[in-house]
């Protein structure tokens, strides 16, 4: 257990010394040292999640660092859990973590606040293991808010730039709001259960017959915290704007890892929210139309970057439709491939904008193929993959879903299915847009156009590899195959046992999905490379449903609308009334009540104050003088 | 002899300023003033951990009216005296380089209003207790008036009808609980609990004290002379105000009004925290839309306050310890605040946010630090008012989860306003009114980063604070909850 305790010190401290010493000293590093240190600290951490992952213990490893405080009902130990769960997000964090760092190492090269960039993302990483590990709802949440806050960090890194530092706020207040269920969930929770341990409260929500209500109520608080945190409907619109961060935080955050923590915490708790009907049926329903608005709003983006956050926004729609139907395990398989070729697709798109002097306008590009060709070949393998082409990790993933959600629910499976091919048709739009065709941008970025250095190319290279084979974990039974992250995460976590499903309707549903996603990649192909369709220039040409879709179906008015204006209108009709009205009237009843003017204008001429002031002097010098006589 | 020395060296080193040469006045007093720091951090290691009252001094006063000299130390005193002692130094520092007019009353000022805000904390007897309460109104008042900013001879004057109001209506509940409930005898903070007093009459006692709470906290509607006097007040004054002086209100709730009238806290209290948590979504709200520094900040710290106020009243041992963990952090946390509106004001002349904005590049150590504050105010994870608020939330969903969840509000307001407030005076780019905005020098510097400090280190060490509030709101809550069952007697007091 002592070298248990040393595992756990190192995995969090070392992202945690990164941030420190980065933070502090970083600026008198000299080149790309504060970005290697901070690099170098990630891979120690990922190797003591290796370590874990191959000494793999039967049992959940309950590590207690210390007792951390107790109050009333509270009683808080720093405490982690390394179970089968746990330790995979362990991998993602700290191994795609690992690869994006050294990217940012070619990626910030020149960048004024080097080094604070890397603090900020040891620092990331540093929550991010604590929530993943934390044992109890109050250290994931600790977990959970201070990834948060890196997330507000870096995406208002350009400070200068107030339009950046509006969409920090945004993300921040956003899940804020999310927040509030989590805490009240976490009431709840010590309140019924008694204790706020993850084991402890799910398996006692196993073993006793808790009153459904209660638990309903539970999980639907939790999950509007995930909603906050994994941008679904109705918290989703901060998740877009945050792509003014640098390109490695929305691969790392904003794709990989914090906006999966919603996911994470409803795996985490599958034995609580499978008692909750209702709960899963909002979550199903939710996801359904995150997915299909994600998936429809990705079709008219012309930014590099926001057409893949909207897919971030469609593909985590996904992951919460496979929780809603009963497949945690299958919604953790994508999660883990969808982890691999997102974060692919954003280095990659990283690198485009590399390569095209910052332009992030798909219409000003075109043609990159010959230019940037390793960056070519790795985007496609990653579009490939979020696709769902064979054999590539995503096919294999969300086809697993599919099938679950089509036993589920035929319904919700048409609308996700469709999501899908919708899916296929923008990346292969972007893909085209960029690469193929012919170059359109302007003369001074044709001149700089080259390919990225190795420190950015080969964390791509190695992405690429596993969003190729990533789906050897989860193969398929049709293929005589064996599930092997089934199994290993049953061993550890609460997953409900699946029907059967016949193999001729396994065969359809795959025949639809595959036959599909060739058919929208062949009209996307003929749509964008034959005919040389181009977006349009401006919002003037669009007709009403394109307009409708590009400008979001004006979520962000209707927010706009519904809660920022009234609340500062609130604000300052309130401000109005505190300063003129309660004011006034309080004032009045004190002066009636008073009545004297006489006593006032004596109070005011001050003479008052000073004969207050001489009176308690002299009583305090009373004071003295008693006692020092006695 | 501890609480002596607590009470009277503060008050000694004020005249030795007076006394003292006219220059560097801030940095003699902060020197001072750390002994005052010492003893109390001394006291907290001889501090028996059942908390409860310790340090006894008590001499006979008068006979008749009987009034003591007597002071005892609990654990909440403990705690609010090391944050005044603490925070002190700082004050001081901070009116460094400061061109003051009078420096050296100006200090002594200060000084007199800590040995009256010990003196509040551990006065253990009633009319004593009042004594101070009454005796913090004077230093205040002449900062207010002769170091005040526009328009000062206006707003002092209200701040001090207000507070002279509020303090008249508890100082005539102070008297009749002596004419009719003492039969003579002095009242100190262990008789306090066995008054006999109808209930109708607690009422009556109840909102005489509530008044001046009310004011001093301050509560909604009573808290309109806070933003113009945190506007109009120097620095120091204001940091002394929403730091110091409104946590003596809190503690004068569990120390004296609680105990003494059990029955009329359990008919109030349901609507205290209604009121309570809808000051703090009120608070916050117009808090939002603030375009001054301080004036900002007098609207976060009244919704702090209430959620403070609405913990005390959930009568839950979790709301309460909660609540003064978060007086303890918010103490710090607003004094730094104020410390960072210092060195803006002291650089720009101004704490508009219309004139602020791009200071980061420029100052990149004051950015820091003003951030982390800034964090800390908003309850991030590992900063102080984190699980102190958390805590006191959780007593108030104990009380009620309805109330819980509008209280938790408070968390989204919280990083609305901030946030907004962050991004307006500090990023962004420069305009001409800060370029050239200097970085912290090194006395700033010392004054802000122990709180830097601080908040880290508070915001994993809770439990010593829990600790020192857990005997005496333990006693008081099972008092008050069993109050129920033990009714007086009906008997009319003659």
């Amino acid at each position: 257990m002592g070298g248990d305790k040393i595992y756990i010190i190192l995995l969090l401290g070392l992202p945690l010394l990164g941030f420190l010493i980065n933070g502090l000293l970083g600026k008198k590093m000299p080149g790309a040292v504060a970005g290697i240190f901070g690099s170098l600290l990630i891979a120690g951490s990922f190797i003591v999640s290796l370590l874990f992952f191959l000494n793999g213990s039967e049992t959940p490893v309950k590590i207690n660092l210390c007792h951390w405080f107790h109050i009333g009902q509270w009683s808080i130990d720093f405490s982690f859990t390394i179970d089968h769960l746990s330790n995979i997000m362990l991998l993602i964090i700290t191994g795609v973590g690992l690869l994006i760092h050294i990217y940012s190492i070619g990626y910030m090269k020149g960048d004024e606040a080097y080094a604070r960039f890397f603090a900020y993302l040891n620092l990331f990483v540093f929550f991010m293991i604590f929530l993943v590990t934390g044992s109890n709802f109050l250290l994931m949440f600790i977990g959970w808010e201070g990834v948060g806050l890196c997330s507000y960090l870096l995406i208002g890194f350009w400070s200068d730039n107030n339009a950046y530092n509006l969409a920090a706020k945004k993300a921040f207040v956003m899940n804020r709001i999310g927040d509030v269920g989590f805490v009240l969930a976490m009431f709840y929770i010590l309140q019924l259960f008694g204790s706020l341990e993850f084991d402890m409260v799910n398996a006692k929500a196993v073993l006793e017959s808790m009153n459904v209500r209660d638990i309903t109520i539970i999980t639907l608080l939790l999950f509007f915290a995930a909603t906050g945190k994994s941008a679904q409907l109705p918290l989703l619109t901060w998740l877009p704007d945050a792509m003014a961060g640098p390109t490695p935080v929305s691969a790392l955050i904003h794709a990989a890892t914090m906006v999966t923590a919603g996911i994470y915490l409803v795996i985490r708790n599958f034995a609580l929210f499978s008692m909750a009907p209702i709960t899963m049926e909002t979550i199903l329903w939710i996801g359904v139309a995150t997915c299909l608005l994600g998936a429809i709003i990705g079709v008219k983006q012309n930014d590099i970057k926001k057409v893949l956050a909207y897919s971030t926004v469609s593909q985590l729609g996904l992951l919460f439709v496979a929780l809603g139907s009963d497949a945690p395990v299958s919604s953790f398989f994508h999660l883990i491939t969808h982890a691999f070729f997102k974060a692919l697709l954003f280095l990659g798109a990283g690198s485009v904008i590399h390569a095209m002097s910052g332009e992030q306008d798909i219409r000003k590009m075109g043609g990159l193929k010959k230019h940037i060709p390793v960056t070519y070949a790795v985007f496609l393998i990653g579009t490939l993959a979020i696709s769902g082409i064979p054999p590539f990790s995503g096919f294999f993933s969300k086809d697993e879903i599919l099938e679950h959600v089509f036993v589920h629910n035929p319904l919700a499976y048409g609308l996700v299915q469709f999501a899908s091919l919708l899916t296929v048709f923008y990346m292969f739009r972007l893909f085209y847009l960029v690469f193929h065709t012919s170059y359109r941008g302007t003369e001074e970025a044709k001149h700089h156009l080259h390919e990225s250095p190795k420190v950015i190319t080969i964390p791509l290279i190695i992405l690429a590899i596993f969003s190729t084979i990533a789906g050897a974990i989860g193969l398929p039974h049709y293929l005589g195959a064996h599930h092997w992250l089934h199994d290993y995460l049953g061993a550890h976590i609460f997953i409900p046992h699946a029907e059967e499903v016949a193999q001729s309707t396994v065969f359809m549903l795959v025949g639809i999905a595959v036959g599909g996603a060739v058919l929208v990649w062949l009209l996307a192909w003929v749509l964008y490379t034959k005919k040389n369709t181009l977006p349009e220039n401006s919002e003037s040409e669009m007709n009403f449903f394109s307009k409708l879709v590009y400008r979001k179906f004006y979520l962000d008015e209707l927010y706009n609308y519904l809660f920022k204006l009234p609340v500062n209108f609130i604000s300052k009709a309130l401000y109005f009334i505190d300063s003129k009205i309660i004011d006034k009237a309080v004032n009045l009843a004190g002066l009636t009540a008073l009545s004297s003017g006489d006593a006032i204008r004596k109070v005011q001429s001050g003479k008052v104050g000073l004969y207050l002031f001489i009176m308690t002097l002299s009583v305090i010098g009373l004071i003295l003088l008693q006692f020092l006589l006695k | 002899m501890i609480s002596l020395l607590l009470i009277i060296l503060p008050l000694v080193f004020g005249l030795l300023i007076l006394a003292g040469p006219k220059q560097s006045t801030a940095k003699f007093s902060a020197l001072l003033s750390f002994i005052p720091l010492a003893i109390s951090v001394y006291a907290y290691c001889s501090f028996r951990a059942n908390g409860a009252a310790e340090f006894a001094v008590n001499q006979v006063w008068i006979k008749n009216p009987a009034i003591n000299i007597k002071f005892t130390v609990d654990g909440i005193a403990l705690l609010l005296i090391i944050l005044t002692n603490i925070c002190i130094p700082f004050v001081h520092l901070s009116a460094n380089g400061r061109n003051l007019d009078r420096p050296r009353i100006y200090h002594f000022l200060i000084f007199l209003m800590q040995t009256a805000l010990i003196g509040v904390f551990i006065a253990d007897d009633l009319l004593l207790y009042y004594v101070f309460w009454e005796l913090t109104i004077i230093p205040a008042y002449f900062l207010l008036l002769y170091w005040g900013g526009k328009d000062r001879r206006r707003i002092t004057f209200k701040f001090f009808l207000y507070t002279v109001f509020g303090s008249l209506l508890m100082m005539v509940s102070i008297l009749y609980l002596y004419a009719n409930y003492s039969q003579g005898a002095a009242i100190d903070s262990v008789s306090i609990y066995g008054m006999n007093i109808q209930v109708q009459t607690q009422h009556w006692l109840f909102i005489g004290f509530l008044m001046a709470f009310a004011v001093k906290l301050p509560l909604i509607p009573f808290h309109t002379w806070q933003a113009n006097t945190y506007h109009m007040a120097p620095t120091q004054g204001t940091m002394i105000l929403s730091g110091l002086l409104a946590k003596m209100a809190l503690f004068s709730i569990v120390r004296w009004m609680i105990p003494g009238l059990q029955l009329a806290t359990l008919t109030f209290a349901p609507y205290l925290i209604l009121a309570a948590v809808l000051g703090v979504i009120y608070a916050g709200i117009v808090a939002i839309m603030q375009k001054d520094l301080k004036r900002m900040f007098a609207y976060v710290s009244l919704a702090h306050i209430s959620l403070m106020v609405a913990g005390i009243f959930s009568l839950t041992l979790t709301g309460m310890q909660g609540a003064f963990t978060q007086a303890f952090s918010h103490g710090l946390n607003t004094i730094a605040l104020f410390i960072c509106v210092e060195v803006i004001s002291s650089r720009l002349g101004t704490t508009e946010f219309a004139k602020l904005g791009g200071l980061r590049k420029q100052a990149p150590k004051f950015t820091t630090a003003f951030f982390v504050v800034m964090l800390a105010t908003a309850a991030i994870p590992f900063s102080n008012s984190f699980i102190s608020e958390v805590v006191t939330i959780y007593g108030i969903f104990q009380h009620s989860p309805l109330f819980a969840l509008m209280a938790a509000f408070s968390l989204v307001l919280g990083a609305v306003f901030m946030l907004r407030m962050f991004r307006q005076t500090v990023l962004g780019p420069a305009n001409p009114n800060t370029a050239g905005f200097r970085d912290l020098n090194n006395t700033e510097a010392f004054t802000i980063y122990p709180f830097v400090i601080l908040i880290f280190v508070f915001g994993v060490v809770y439990q010593p604070i829990f600790d020192l509030s857990f005997e005496p709101l333990n006693k008081l809550i099972e008092s008050v909850t069993s109050s129920h069952f033990t009714m007086p007697n009906t008997v009319l007091p003659d």
